[in-house]
């Protein structure tokens, strides 16, 4: 289970507020390849993950994946503070903000609700750690495409670390895949499935 | 791509981060508990690696007196933490994501 602990797990200090910005962060909440379907994913893969190493890595990547939704969560809010309509009338925050105010609602930036069809779970380790590496090559890459647009400190700074912590996280599911297959026959890795096969060796 | 030694090495880099994080409580116990996601994510894949193992004891002795230093000030971290008033200071504000809480 969860527990919550009263904290972030790395600060986010944001003195300028900026919707036309937050328009395009909320993409790593809801979007595609942000930190909802990051969590998702390898929470639910974790159930029938065979190796008991392999569990472990997705158990606490997972959790891992559910600050990360707070602080991107922390960054919009603090990007919507204090708004006058000026601010808000004319740009691509107010298709936003006419459904959902400064709320923070998990969408893409195209403005698509975030969806389960992002997420691939397959019952398959070896299938579900290289969708993994993808995932997280993908999260990095949308962080990369974020600080391209903007050159405040106070937001390329907690983006960063995201995007630090997504290269961690492909190293962590590189060596999980490599567990994998240590524990497969090397003769040929997709001989069974074993999470479901029968007389397979399991952990 | 796969390098052991480096996953390690990382989570000591994260114990003493390159920007130093000042006096602030709050900000030590973040980057402590870098180091030990870190090294708990190392162990996990070495399970039986004996100077990862003793290195993640070493952080949990830090962080112990690190968050019993924001329990006295008034901050508990989670419902177990032990209150230093006869009040849930559990919903005291500031929240995380809130500016206050981070400077």
């Amino acid at each position: 289970m969860w527990i919550y602990e009263k904290k972030l797990q790395y600060p986010v200090k944001i003195k300028n507020p900026n919707p036309k910005l937050a328009q395009i962060i909320i993409s790593q909440i809801g979007g595609p390849d942000g930190e909802i379907g990051a969590s998702m994913r390898y929470l639910h893969q974790r159930y029938s993950c065979p190796y008991d190493k392999v569990t472990g890595i997705l158990t606490d990547v997972g959790t891992e994946e559910l600050a990360h939704i707070e602080m991107v969560s922390a960054i919009i809010h603090q990007l919507t503070r204090n708004l006058t309509s000026d601010e808000i009338e004319g740009t691509p925050f107010a298709t936003y903000f006419v459904d959902h105010t400064t709320g923070v609602y998990p969408v893409a930036a195209s403005g698509v609700p975030f969806d389960m069809k992002y997420v691939g779970v397959k019952g398959d380790i070896l299938t579900d750690l290289n969708e993994d590496l993808a995932a997280e090559q993908k999260a990095r890459t949308t962080y990369d495409n974020i600080l391209r647009l903007t050159d405040d400190p106070d937001v390329r700074d907690p983006i960063k670390f995201l995007r630090e912590r997504e290269i961690v996280h492909y190293q962590r599911f590189g060596e999980g895949l490599r567990i994998a297959q240590d524990n497969l026959n090397s003769k040929n890795f997709y001989a069974c499935n074993p999470s479901f096969d029968k007389n397979m060796p399991k952990r | 791509m796969v390098n052991n030694n480096r996953s390690y090495r990382s989570a000591r880099c994260a114990a003493s981060p390159a920007r130093p994080s000042g006096g602030n409580t709050l900000k030590k116990l973040q980057a402590i508990d870098l180091a030990l996601i870190e090294t708990a994510l190392y162990l996990d894949a070495y399970p039986d690696n004996k100077a990862a193992f003793a290195y993640h004891g070493k952080l949990l002795e830090e962080r112990e007196k690190l968050a019993a230093a924001l329990a006295k000030d008034g901050k508990p971290l989670t419902h177990h933490t032990k209150l230093s008033q006869d009040t849930w200071q559990w919903v005291k504000a500031p929240w995380p994501w809130e500016f206050e809480a981070n400077m």
